[in-house]
């Protein structure tokens, strides 16, 4: 494989690092809060759109709506569960409560699906594009696209929006935005909605490029892409993106270029060194002092 | 006319710190009236546990005859009360005009908003002329001009200021306190938190003294800057 090649197979891997990342940092940014629980919601969605495949021999484009619209359900409803009875609890509260999620939905989907992993078939033909030496296969495209119009439109959404405008107030402060008359809790919910719906279709881009589904299937993915935020600045949407991609691309021109087996310690040290140089992340925002 | 506000009996806590202890006042239709009183007096508390923000443990408020004592923070702007805060906590990373837009966020779909925040522009001409800018580069008075606009933009007929003057320059104090006399000419009913007690007497129609969690004096605005207590306490002579 050629250095192209390389490159487009990170630059597909980073583009799911993003689009986890987004949920990541739309929380946080939000409610002030790390969803552990996240990375599971990916594995939600994956088994969702798997069955639908699978068992009812529904078409693709309708197992992945499934997935999106039973992830949002999930997210609001672990919101409002879990996360919601905690929002003046200490930090490491809430920290312990997401932790416990994550466990209560691999769990659970240990219970239901069992540990036998599952081999998901991909949403897209196994084709591929060839320019010369360069060849992009179907998934890769689709995923690359996907992440770029996600992007797209949660930018303009949250920049040009009444409910987006609402989101940034809450985030930089939420008794302010009280007092502009926006529910905090809806805004947060709604967040929750956001962040888990693109969850699912990470879930599924994800089981398409890497077909083995079992229920810790989402725990790996969900790290990487939780460093990703942490790495482009957590809170930023720019950031999440350009951190999920750039993860994506170390991870794969470490595992070419240097070891395989080393390739996440190369990823995690990187990150080290940009938070030592950065604290806030590459596009992060230095905290601001409140008077 | 009547009242807008009437708070009784309020007493307020924070966790076993005793803040206000069973305060009662009120504010009519139209009136200026002001809370003075030293630092930790309670006013902030006070006009917070009005907005909804903090919570009192007995007695009620009742803002245009509706008991509002337990109605969330978000819902009272759209029954026309409006806080603008202490610190001013305007959105830092917004735009001038993304700001005022958060101001009219309760007003009906059918509004003709930028035409409201107009009428804010015409009020503060200077956030006009800064409309694109991110409200973090604004300059002190800007921004406290931004968080009066920006709780201005609902047309609420009751303003709650919380020290507007607090850090600016004596040129913008001054400013600050004319516009304080242009919405009252204009028949806008403001409750104003102030330590600058002569300003804030001086354009008061009534005014509250409050020290420690209690109200300790009341009277007139002119009534109040005669006063040798307040004269002794609050004036400096
Ligand atoms: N968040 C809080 N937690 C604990 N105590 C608080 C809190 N906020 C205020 N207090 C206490 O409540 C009392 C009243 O405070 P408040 O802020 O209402 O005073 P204030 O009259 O507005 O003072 P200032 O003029 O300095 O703004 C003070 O003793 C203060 O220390
Ligand atoms: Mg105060």
């Amino acid at each position: 494989m050629s250095f192209l090649n390389y490159l487009v197979s990170g630059l597909s891997l980073g583009s799911i690092y993003a689009i986890i990342a987004l949920g990541y940092t739309m929380v946080y940014g939000i409610a002030k809060m790390l969803n552990f629980a996240h990375g599971d919601v990916i594995m939600v969605g994956s088994y969702v759109c798997f069955f639908a495949m699978m068992r009812f021999e529904l078409p693709p484009v309708i197992g992945v709506l499934l997935a999106v619209l039973v992830c949002t359900i999930l997210g609001i409803i672990i919101e409002k569960l879990a996360y919601k009875p905690l929002r003046s609890a200490p930090s490491l509260a809430v920290l312990i409560t997401a932790i416990g999620v994550s466990y209560f939905l691999q769990n659970s989907a240990l219970l239901l699906w069992t540990s036998n992993p599952k081999v998901f078939n991909s949403i897209v033909g196994k084709g591929s594009v060839n320019i010369g030496a360069l060849s992009i296969s179907y998934v890769t495209l689709l995923t690359v696209g996907i992440c770029v119009v996600i992007m797209i439109v949660l930018t303009t959404f949250i920049n040009t929006t009444k409910m987006g405008k609402a989101m940034r107030a809450v985030s930089e402060d939420k008794g302010a935005a009280q007092l502009m008359g926006i529910d905090v809790n809806k805004t947060i919910s709604m967040t929750f909605a956001i962040g888990s719906g693109l969850a699912a279709i990470a879930g599924v881009l994800l089981c398409s490029a890497y077909p083995t589904l079992m229920p810790t299937t989402g725990s790996m993915p969900g790290i990487k892409a939780f460093t990703a935020a942490v790495f482009g600045g957590i809170g930023s949407i720019p950031g999440a993106f350009l951190g999920g991609i750039l993860l994506g691309v170390i991870e794969n021109f470490a595992k070419a270029y240097i070891s395989t087996e080393f390739s996440d310690a190369i990823v995690f040290g990187v990150l080290i060194i940009v938070l030592l140089v950065k604290p806030a992340g590459l596009l992060g925002k230095q905290v601001n002092e409140k008077v | 006319m009547g009242t807008i506000l009437n708070v009784e009996d309020i007493n307020v806590y924070y966790g076993s710190i005793h803040a206000i202890k069973g305060i009662s006042f009120h504010v009519d239709e139209g009136e200026v009236v002001t809370l003075i009183g030293a630092n930790g007096a309670g006013k902030s508390t006070t006009l917070n546990t009005v907005a909804g923000l903090l919570r009192s443990k007995t007695g009620k408020i009742e803002f245009l005859g509706e008991d509002i004592s337990n109605t969330p923070a978000h819902k009272l702007v759209e029954k026309s009360l409006a806080l603008c805060p202490e610190g001013r906590r305007i959105f830092l990373n917004m735009t001038v005009k993304e700001n005022l837009e958060m101001g009219a966020y309760t007003l009906d779909k059918g509004t003709d908003i930028a035409g409201e925040i107009e009428k804010i522009y015409d009020l503060f001409p200077r956030l006009k002329e800064r409309y694109k800018q991110v409200a973090g580069t604004l300059s002190g008075g800007e921004q406290q001009m931004l968080a009066m606009g920006r709780a201005l933009v609902s047309q609420p007929k009751l303003i709650m200021l919380d020290e507007p003057s607090m850090g600016l320059a004596p040129i913008l104090i001054e400013q600050i306190f004319d516009i304080i006399k242009t919405l009252h000419s204009q028949g806008v009913t403001i409750l104003l938190v102030e330590q600058n007690a002569q300003a804030a007497l001086s354009v008061a129609d009534r005014g509250y003294v409050m020290e420690t969690g209690t109200i300790s004096l009341t009277g007139t605005g002119a009534e109040l800057l005669a006063s040798p207590e307040v004269k002794k306490a609050y004036l400096g002579s």
